[in-house]
């Protein structure tokens, strides 16, 4: 009767069939091991921490309730995965018609994009703090761009989906996430060169976005 | 290929997402552009940087409230909707409700008019475990089968405030389920191990054979919240389920006092340690030792206190009554009533007077039964209905 238990994918589909047959606990064996991935992807995409628990929560919750209509169409990590980017997106966009302004985080306005770059107090030299800086920065930079692209890079850069894994959890095809992902990081790497080239306490910069259709 | 087109394709080049032909024109562009070989290192770069980014940890406690908020959202989506063996239970009882309802009525107003009506019934007060910490909270929700709307936005509100605030809501959940099954010491064993295997403990259980040899049962176990929904639909699965009521009872404001309470204990505590320290008269000395005594036996209390409401939140009680259906029909009318009567002021008096009706009718649909039995046996053989005379239970 039973399949057996040693691969993976049999073990996730049995678990699968116990939740939805109402067993709570399976559910919990079940994304156990997704837990740190989706987190990971929610605080990538969130401002911070809080936010990230809320929504990683959000998700597992969403996956519970739609559990019972997952057909195996797709592997059980892409479906997760693809209720985590849709919650993501969802408050991102949601966020972004009120946006609380903090310091040093991008703000669009009518004429571009505003970043304010506070002078950093404690810079100074140092590897540790640079890399620190550094790291601060890339962060800050990948928070600067819109859901669409921000999923993309986190999913591939970070993550480590291919292009068909992240077209699928996307929803979207194959072209746009090779021309997203292309934008995403020719825009990344604008606003760290920039960032590298005049470091020191300027206040506001205004950038040109670049706007117009997607390459491929 | 020109530079943007190249630029286009620069980072599917780098994944090596690239037809060969469109891989070949970029390379023989690179060859002959310093540009675009010098922003394609920058975007190697770049890709590198963020690939380097750390992973981050999962916050503490992050499964257990990823799974709390599950068991809530589980609750809040299942309710409206009631299980398929609650509606065939609700079925049968709608058939037999105008019934009971109008016995009911009947006796009430008798008995009104009679002025019998003086003696409170205990009422539901005799369906809460004993130890479930007081009906005091105005936020007692309940949610008995069938039921509808009004309590399952109190439920509603505690996902969303679980959900929102880590420590947030603190919520206790309780189910009271009536089962029959056929062969109840069996059934008592089974949901000694759905107890086990969810995780909880059984707290009492009692088996009790009535005068007339029906065999019941009364089962209280406690299951971790987690998997509270889980013991539940176990236990249900057990028998036919004649009703099935959970409640969920918020002790946040019992939970928040008593924390307070604990906390200017503390700081009193404190107080009186410093005063202790800058006295120096002995009198004064044993007035405050006499003080600090008692702060400190009350400063127990309170973690006493609060240990019991963690206990309580962490895990839900279940209580499961037991039995062997008398007569189906008649079992049913039977809940039915108690039901109606449990929510009536006046229930158990009611009850009381209703009881020799319904034995009546039950003694007589059970005779007739009987007589027809004996009947069938003596056509297939009078030795075998000799032999079970004495009994009136059916196999």
């Amino acid at each position: 009767m039973r399949l057996s238990p040693q691969s993976p994918e049999n073990r996730e589909a049995l678990l699968v069939q116990r939740c939805q047959s109402g067993d709570v606990q399976a559910f919990g064996e079940l994304i156990a091991p997704y837990e740190k991935k989706v987190y990971n992807l929610a605080y990538r995409m969130s401002h911070d921490a809080e936010e990230a628990k809320d929504l990683a929560q959000e998700a597992f919750v969403k996956a519970y309730l739609a559990l019972s209509g997952f057909r195996g169409e797709a592997s059980f990590a892409t479906w997760l995965f693809r209720i985590v980017t849709n919650v993501c997106t969802d408050a991102l966009r949601k966020r972004r018609q009120h946006e609380v302004i903090s310091l040093n985080r991008s703000v669009e306005t009518s004429d571009g994009e505003v970043v304010r770059d506070l002078p950093d107090p404690e810079a100074g030299p140092g590897e540790a703090l640079e890399h620190i800086e550094r790291q601060e920065a890339v962060e800050r930079a990948v928070r600067s761009l819109p859901a669409e692209y921000r999923i993309v890079v986190v999913l591939r850069d970070i993550h480590g989906y291919s292009y068909e894994q992240i077209a699928s959890i996307a929803g979207v095809n194959i072209g746009t996430v090779k021309s997203r992902l292309n934008r995403a990081r020719q825009r990344l790497k604008e606003l760290l060169q920039d960032g590298e080239l005049f470091d020191s306490g300027s206040v506001y910069k205004t950038r040109e976005i670049r706007k117009g259709g997607a390459g491929v | 290929m020109n530079c943007t087109q190249v630029r286009d394709l620069m980072s599917s080049y780098l994944d090596d997402a690239l037809v060969p032909s469109e891989r070949a024109e970029v390379e023989s562009h690179l060859t002959k552009c310093s540009a675009c070989t010098a922003e394609l290192t920058s975007l190697a770069h770049v890709v590198s940087l963020v690939h380097a980014l750390p992973e981050v940890a999962v916050p503490a406690g992050f499964h257990r409230s990823v799974m709390a908020a599950v068991a809530a959202a589980r609750r809040a989506s299942e309710a409206p909707k009631a299980r398929p063996w609650a509606r065939v239970a609700s079925f049968r009882l709608a058939r037999v409700s105008l019934v009971a309802a109008a016995l009911v009525l009947f006796f009430g107003l008798g008995m009104m008019t009679g002025r019998l009506l003086l003696v409170p019934a205990p009422g539901p007060a005799a369906y809460q475990p004993p130890n479930a910490g007081a009906d005091t909270s105005p936020d007692n929700a309940t949610v008995a089968t069938g039921n509808t709307v009004g309590p399952l936005g109190l439920i509603q509100d505690h996902l969303v405030a679980d959900t929102v605030a880590g420590m947030g809501r603190q919520v206790t959940y309780s189910a009271k389920i009536d089962l029959q099954v056929q062969d109840v010491r069996a059934a008592v064993v089974r949901i000694a191990n759905v107890a086990q295997a969810t995780g909880g403990y059984v707290e009492q259980s009692k088996i009790t054979t009535s005068w007339f040899g029906r065999v019941s049962a009364y089962m209280k176990f406690r299951v971790p919240q987690a998997n509270f929904q889980s013991a539940v639909d176990q236990v249900g699965a057990q028998g036919k389920v004649v009703s099935n009521e959970i409640s969920a009872q918020d002790v946040t404001a019992n939970y928040v006092d008593v924390t307070s309470k604990l906390i200017s204990l503390q700081t009193q505590e404190q107080q009186l340690l410093g005063l202790l320290r800058q006295t120096s008269s002995v009198d004064d000395i044993v007035k405050i030792q006499k003080e600090l005594e008692d702060v400190r036996s009350q400063i127990e209390t309170m973690k006493g206190a609060i240990q019991y409401y963690d206990q309580l939140v962490a895990f839900s009680t279940v209580e499961v009554d037991i039995s062997r259906p008398l007569f189906p029909w008649l079992s049913s009318i039977w809940a039915e009533i108690t039901g109606l009567l449990n929510n009536t002021r006046y229930g158990y008096a009611a009850m009381a007077l209703a009881l020799p009706v319904l034995l009546l009718t039950g003694a007589g649909v059970a005779g007739r039964r009987f007589k027809i039995r004996l009947a069938r046996r003596g056509r297939v053989s009078a030795q075998v209905a000799g032999n079970h005379t004495g009994g009136s239970e059916e196999r």
